[in-house]
Order: structure tokens, then sequence, then C-alpha cells
């Protein structure tokens, strides 16, 4: 009874916070990118989409997908869709990501989510994840995993959120 | 919870989650888990146990309300079963200011003196309580973050919850450890200097903790980070020996081009806080190949030294080159120590359009284990087909383990996967042990044959069914390393989000 009486409580919370919302950000965050700048998502967003992916460096699949992503970052550069980057390392590989990163040849910038803030925040629950958002920052698209060929998938995401 | 009731509560989450959808953003993600079998060996061979992980978030605006319910239903026990409201979390944030309340997962630093961590979709179960529950350290308190203009202050107060004991236990029990402290930081361009002082209480202790550390981009390619942390007060001794307690740590790291290194340096000093609050970096590699992660190295905080090495270079053709080695020393007296060492390389290649192929070789020498030396290598090979791709993977393992004689064993590893199109994927493993410790009496080999199928019908759901029988023994997972238990017998897990 008390796990119900909590949950009318939240929809009373969510009631009160009323008028319209539309276009919830998921760019009000800061963090420090593998550089040693503080960086807001903000300045990294897109014109058009921002594609966010979350990845570490122990993580297989991660990696097989990231020279993917690579050259769909390359292929959209001029069409207003930027890539960001996530990584989800703990403070024990945190020393790990920059030269990982350079060895793997990633060109798009990379923020530090050591704390696994923003990943508590979207839920995201395995690695990797792919999030689109559009410039306004609300979530089209999410993707979870990585097989090969998943890159084809996501192109045609990307090209059909561009054409709407 | 009878019908009626989960009647109810599902009404509820539908009406919540289209009611708060047009006002804010609502974010769900349900995780259940049902298992049909037992740990090999024990009695009944088959009993049944239902684990379900409802995650509940509404953003408005600058407010964020989260919050996490957990249910357990196991067949073989009432007692072992729970409903709990285990997580709440409210955020309220603006560009200079964030205030957290509920459970939250603060850490100070590098997690010398403090580190919260949630590892996502892992379930925990320990063979004395036998209950199943989510697998995080969370604190249940308050976390404030101020900035102004290069200053940042945090402010964290809480009980941290000691994740070995199960949600049937009294919140008290749970949460042994009262932590109080802040952190002040400065940052200037690529440098940030910072300073914490952290009270922590645990039953009649009460010890304060002050760190220091500094992050600087030396130039484009060569930065580094150190922090040093001091038990503080009146019995604390800053003599840097082996009575003293503090925790040192370095990292140096250089790129060029398609080349990086990283070296860092430990040395840990009674430095186990508590509970077990605090979370230094290893300096030890966590593997993501299966019998070298299941060999990992655990530092012992109250005494370690030691060094890690990374190297990772990229050749032309993209094939990637990584080498690591890692030296722990533990002096627990004076006539005993122990020496970890560790050599491990992996080359990364592509065979025409549609191999990938990865090969390793691994030795390290774990004294502290009594396992003198463990020999591994393996392979993994990605074939790409038509819009579906089949992986092949196998390793081995010789080790000498020296317990009043030594025993020389094996460990083996196989598995075949065959995806289609990230939709549905199939999979057959084998794992064949000749450890001593883990066979019965007249048995050569311990044999651990299992089949997965997993089927995302869309983004949102994921469905993934084992059946057969799972080795379990030490894992390591997103920088935390813990027990898994063995497990034989079937297995559904249905991941959604809403």
């Amino acid at each position: 009874m008390k796990l119900i009486n909590y949950l009318l409580s939240l929809i009373l919370i969510s009631n009160i916070l009323s008028t319209s919302a539309k276009g919830q950000s998921i760019y009000n965050y800061t963090f420090i990118d593998m550089e040693g700048s503080e960086v807001e998502l903000s300045e990294l967003k897109g014109e058009k989409l921002t594609v966010l992916d979350f990845w570490a460096t122990w993580c297989k699949p991660c990696i097989k997908s990231i020279p993917k992503l690579i050259q769909l970052s390359e292929e959209f550069k001029d069409s207003g869709v930027n890539f960001i980057g996530v990584n989800e390392d703990s403070p024990r590989n945190s020393s790990k990501v920059k030269p990982f990163a350079y060895s793997l040849g990633i060109t798009y910038p990379v923020i530090l989510d050591t704390d696994q803030v923003l990943m508590n925040d979207l839920l995201v629950s395995s690695l990797p994840t792919l999030i689109i958002a559009n410039a306004e920052g609300e979530i089209l698209y999410t993707h979870i995993g990585y097989s090969n060929n998943d890159e084809i998938i996501l192109k045609q995401k990307i090209e059909a959120l561009l054409n709407e | 919870m009878n019908r009626y009731k989960y009647i109810k509560l599902s009404v509820i989450i539908i009406v919540f989650s289209t009611n708060a959808h047009s006002q804010g953003v609502f974010r769900g993600s349900n995780l259940l888990e049902y298992q049909l079998g037992n740990i090999p060996g024990l009695e009944p061979e088959y009993q049944s146990s239902l684990y379900d992980q409802l995650n509940l978030s509404y953003k408005f605006k600058s407010i964020t309300l989260q919050t996490r319910i957990e249910q357990y239903y196991p067949s073989f026990d009432d007692n072992k079963s729970y409903t709990n409201i285990s997580q709440y979390r409210a955020k309220f944030k603006t560009e200079e200011l964030s205030i957290a309340i509920g459970n939250i997962y603060p850490s100070f630093g590098r997690g010398l003196l403090l580190r919260t961590y949630e590892i996502p979709g892992s379930i925990w179960e320990d063979r004395g309580f036998r209950v199943r529950y989510g697998f995080y350290k969370d604190l249940e308190g308050a976390e404030i973050n101020y900035k102004l203009g290069k200053f940042k202050i945090k402010g964290v107060y809480g009980k941290v919850l000691d994740v070995t004991l199960p949600p049937t236990l009294s919140k008290n029990e749970r949460r042994p450890d009262l932590v109080q402290g802040a952190e002040l930081s400065f940052r200037h361009k690529k440098l940030g200097l910072g300073t914490i002082f952290m009270n922590h209480k645990i039953a009649e202790n009460n010890d304060n903790y002050v760190s220091t550390y500094m992050k600087s981009g030396i130039t484009k390619n060569l930065s580094l980070y150190t922090e040093l942390a001091l038990k503080a007060g009146s019995d604390a001794e800053l003599k840097f020996d082996n009575d003293s307690t503090y925790g040192f740590y370095f990292s140096l790291n250089y790129v060029r081009k398609r080349l990086g290194i990283s070296l860092e340096l430990k040395d840990y000093k009674n430095f186990s806080i508590g509970s077990g609050i605090s979370d230094p970096p290893t300096l030890v590699k966590e593997h993501s190949y299966k019998l070298l992660n299941r060999s990992t190295h655990v530092p012992i905080l109250s005494n370690e030294r030691g060094y890690q090495l990374d190297i990772y270079y990229r050749l032309p053709n993209n094939n990637l080159f990584t080498f690591n080695h890692s030296i722990a020393y533990n002096e627990i007296s004076e006539s005993k120590s122990y020496l970890f060492k560790e050599f491990f390389t992996e080359y990364q290649t592509q065979f025409g359009e549609q191999i990938l192929a990865n090969f390793f070789l691994d030795y390290s020498s774990d004294p502290f284990t009594n396992e003198d030396n463990r020999y591994s290598g393996g392979f993994i090979f990605d074939i790409s087909h038509n819009k579906a791709n089949s992986i092949i993977e196998s390793q081995i393992q010789f080790v000498e383990r020296k317990v009043i004689e030594t025993s020389k064993f094996y460990n083996f590893y196989f598995s075949y996967q065959f995806n289609i199109r990230n939709k549905l994927t199939t999979s057959a493993l084998l794992e064949i042990s000749k450890d001593p410790f883990l066979l019965n009496e007249n048995e050569e080999y311990a044999f651990y044959p299992g089949g997965t199928l997993s089927y995302r019908p869309n983004n949102k759901h994921n469905i993934i069914i084992f059946y057969g029988k799972r080795r379990g023994g030490p894992a390591c997972n997103s920088g935390i390393c813990y027990d898994v238990l063995d497990f034989q017998g079937l297995e559904i897990r249905i991941l959604s989000h809403i």
C-alpha cells in the first residue's frame, strides 16, 4: 500500500510542475573533455542533430563500432550533425581514455562521464548505446548494442531525421 | 502483493507516464529476470525466482525526479521475498547550482576517499543470503555543487550502502558508514587543483581524511593527474611508512598521432575505509576476455604499491596493437610479501573485408592467490555475412598453483555466436576446467555448457534466454570486482524501455 501511495504522490508532484514544457533539453550538462577542458554539452551539439555514443575502453562492441562512427561523423559533418563520445570508464580507467581514443583515431569530441551522471539521468543501461537528439535536446532515437552493419541502420535513421 | 495491487500499480504507471509526458519528459526502464535452477550440486536442482527492477525518471525544466522499485519472489523461502522502493532521487540543476537529495552517486577526486557506483543491468546474489537485488553502491543523503567562476565547491552528506548486504536487512544494518565532506576545486584552462575534507563515522570510529589533487594538460600531448589522501587528526601518522594511513596516485599520459601511452603509479597504506566506501584506482587491467577477467588482481588496500603501463598503437592499415604491464607489491608483514605481475598484448587486424580478428597473449603471476604462473592466449574472429555475422571466440589458460604441493591445470573457453542484424542472436558456449578446486571426487573435468537466445523486437525491448550451466567466480565490470555464483538451469531476462 505504501508503494501505491508513493506513486500517487509522484503523479501529484508531476501535476504541480504544470504548464507546457516542450523541449526538455539533454544539453544542460558540463563535463571535462579528454583534453582536460571544461565543456558544456550545448557547445558541442549539432545544428540539427547530435549523436551521443556511450562507450568505455573495456567494452568490445563499443571499440568495434567506433571506426564506423568516425566514418559517419565525417560523412555528416557538413549536414548539421555532430557526434559526441560519452566515455563511461570509472576512475580506474580514466587515465587510459585519451591514449586509447587517440590510438583509435576518434576525431569527434569525447567527454568523460566518470560519475555516470548523464548515463543515470538518461537511464542508459548497457554499452554501447547511441542516442540521437535534435537541436532542442529532445531524444528522437535510441540504439542499444552494436552488431555488424548497424552503422547502415544508423545512417538511414540520421538521413530520415534530417529529412523530417 | 496480490493480483489486485498489481493491476492498480500498472494503471498508476500508465497514467503517470501519459500524464507526465505531456508536461515534461518521462522515461522508464524495467529489468525482469526469471530463474529456474540452482547452484550446481545444491538441492533442489530446480527452484524458481523472479526479480524485477523498475526505474522511473521524470524531468521538467531544472527538476528531475527518479525512483527505483525492486521486487524479488523466490519459490523457496518467503522470508527472502521483498517489494521495496529502493531508491528515490530529486535533483535541481541550474548552470551554477545543483542540488540532489535521496539516493545519489557522489565521489571525491578519483575515488581515493569516496566512490559510489552502479553497474547497470547487474543483479547481485550472495551464496550466504541467496537474495537477488540490483548491484549498486549509493549514498542516501544529499549533494550540493556550486560553481563560481573558476571555483567549484561540492558538499556531500549521507550514508553509504554496503552492497554485500541484502534489502531484507534493515536500513541501519545496510548503511553503516556516515560520510560528510566537501571538495573545493579550481580550474584555469587545463590546470585543475582541488582539496577534499571528509569525515567518516562507522560504529565507534570517527575519522577525518584530507586529500589534495592536481590535473594538468602540460602540453597538447602530455597530461598528468596526481592525488595524495591522508588520514588527518591527532592519531594520524605522516611518516609515509607501513604504519601510516595514506593513498597516493599518479598518472601520466602521452599521445602522438597513432600512439597513446598511459603510465600510472600507486601507493596505498592502511587505506581501506569503513565497509569499503573508497575505490582507489587499481592499476590492473580490466580484461574483456572471460578467463583473464576472472583472474583480475584485486588490490590489497592495507599495503600495496605498484605501477601500470599501457601502450596503444594504430598501424597505418588501422590494425591496433595493445600492450599492458602491471606490477603490484604487497608487504603484509616483515617476513611476508607478495609480488603480482602481468604482461598482456593484443593485436587486432582485418582479413579482407569480411573478417575482423583479435589475438591475445598474457602472462601473470599472483602469489597472493598461490597462482605463481598463469599463461593465457586466445582469439576472436568476427566474420561478416550478408545481413548477419558470426563470432568465434576461444581462450585457454594454463595455471600453476602451489598450495602445499604444486598443481598444474588448465581452463578453456569457447563460444560461437550468430547475429542477425542486431535483432536475433544465438550463441553456444562451453567452458572446461581441470581446476582441482572445482572438481568433485572422481571427476576429471568440470564442464560448463550453455546456450543463449536473444531477441530484440524493437529498440525498446530485449529478451534473453539462457539455458545450461554457467561458471561463476570473480568477475570485474565497470571497474568493480565481485563474485558471481555458478548457475545451472533456465534464465529469462526481459529488458524494456518506456
